[in-house]
């Protein structure tokens, strides 16, 4: 089986290059994306510690997976929601690029 | 080894996708085989339903409302010119130097991997019955939360994009004065057609405009012109200014549709666009003053109530009519300067007559 840290090796380098599309793109979908790619490596490590400390029992065995699970459930609310306000935000601008957002006082 | 070798390296070439491709829906599409290969290494890890559960929720359910947002508000790609040149090769840097340490760190602390057999029998498999009796016994609070936490993401998202029914009224009207053909502005092409079934599925009709929008929906744009006239010219001159003055208003009354539905009130968005821009070659009374940098739907309202209604009025402002202006603009003082107004006012009003 292949050990643990590579699993964590790959979750570092999707989650760098995730932070550097949140850091780098101007349009809010792509970042939004960014996101979602840092938060599945964050489960990714979830998972591969799941596996590694499965030996203390079954309750810690499952906590990375039952962890993952939530974090699932988290990520499906705050894309509903930060789409939603990303309509309402693309009714008044018709564009959505950031840099300007922030600029712009309504 | 092969295999995780080969998972690995699609996926950072996915992720690598994600944040290079300058399509809104390339990234996305990228992203989908990022978390389906991410699927495929659960199963790898002994996490079988959370595998299943990436497919179905991650790359089926949020992926494809992210497509649907995509596609339904016509995100097109962007441009490249950064505000800060410094900030990409800073970024790179500090992500190369991150995941570096991360690396290094996971493999110096390494610990010895347990009995496949012992893994087996804790994790049995990662199963729906193991993963579900640690939710349900050990985190089931956690449980509980999330459940409250996705309804309120539920109301929040609704009411997000729900809209009052005078503004649903008003923004049917503006719909039904333009459906020309539309410009590309600020990134967004604006969709060329009119989705009939959308808006005849309205649920708080207004007896007197239904009939007064069929003409205008016209798929020709050529067409749309003489009745779109006719239908302006019906409204009253008072109406017109009220009707300006209501265009900020006029996106968010127009997806009154499907309160529940972000697709619609997307494609309500595309539409109000649609009418936004149509209405801007054609009315020479009210223009769309929230084209120039610096004016909002608010700001808008206020110079329309100051008797500023047109590009043109703007651009011929002289030294004494600013300054008059800029003292009736209460909270909004020094932008005409600030913000350039008379060039962008210029540059728009010729834009207006060209085409």
């Amino acid at each position: 089986m292949v050990p643990t840290e590579y699993y964590i090796a790959l979750s570092a380098v999707i989650f760098t290059i995730g932070a550097v599309g949140v850091l780098t793109r101007r349009s809010a979908i792509m970042i939004f994306l960014s996101v979602e790619l840092m938060l599945n490596a964050a489960n990714l490590a979830l998972v591969a510690f799941a596996r590694q400390w499965s030996v203390l029992g079954s309750g810690p065995a499952l906590s990375g997976q039952a962890a993952v699970f939530i974090i699932l459930a988290i990520a499906a609310a705050e894309v509903a929601v930060g789409l939603g306000i990303l309509v309402s935000i693309f009714r008044y601008r018709s564009s959505t690029d950031v840099d300007s957002l922030s600029e712009v006082r309504l | 080894m092969l295999t995780f070798s080969l998972l690995s390296i699609v996926m950072v070439v996915g992720a690598i996708g994600v944040i290079t491709l300058k399509q809104p829906v390339h990234a996305a599409l990228s992203l989908v085989g990022t978390l389906l290969t991410l699927a495929v290494t659960y199963v790898t890890l002994q996490a079988h339903f959370l595998a299943t559960i990436q497919v179905i929720v991650y790359a089926g359910a949020i992926m494809v409302l992210f497509l649907f947002v995509i596609m339904l508000l016509n995100i097109q790609g962007e441009e490249r010119e950064d505000t800060f040149v410094w900030m990409r090769p800073v970024a790179y840097g500090v992500a190369l130097l991150a995941a570096a340490g991360i690396t290094i760190g996971a493999f110096q602390n390494a610990s010895p991997l347990p009995n496949p057999i012992m893994i087996a029998r804790a994790l049995g498999g990662g199963g729906a019955e193991q993963v579900g009796g640690a939710l349900f016994t050990d985190f089931i609070l956690a449980f509980q939360l999330v459940g409250i936490l996705l309804l309120t993401g539920i109301i929040g998202a609704v009411s997000l994009v729900q809209r009052k029914a005078e503004e649903a009224v008003e923004a049917q009207r503006q719909v039904a004065i333009a459906a020309a053909p539309s410009r590309k502005e600020g990134g967004v092409a604006v969709l060329e057609r009119d989705d009939k079934p959308d808006r005849s599925a309205k649920p708080t009709p207004k007896p007197t405009l239904p009939p007064k929008k069929e003409p205008p929906k016209a798929d020709a744009s050529p067409k749309v012109q003489p009745p779109r006239e006719a239908v302006t010219e019906l409204k009253s001159k008072p109406k017109e200014k009220g009707e300006a003055q209501k265009q900020g208003g006029e996106a968010d009354a127009q997806s009154k549709v499907d309160d529940a539905e972000k697709k619609s009130s997307a494609k309500s968005k595309a539409k109000e666009d649609k009418s936004k821009e149509a209405s801007k070659p054609k009315e020479s009374k009210a223009d769309d003053l929230k084209r120039i940098k610096g004016v909002g739907p608010k700001l808008e309202k206020l110079l329309n109530r100051n008797g500023i209604t047109s590009f043109e009025q703007i651009a011929n402002l002289n030294a004494k009519e600013i300054e008059e202006l800029d003292s009736k603009l209460e909270s909004f003082q020094g932008r005409i300067e600030r913000d350039n107004w008379l060039e962008q006012a210029q540059e728009l009003a010729e834009e207006k007559k060209n085409g």
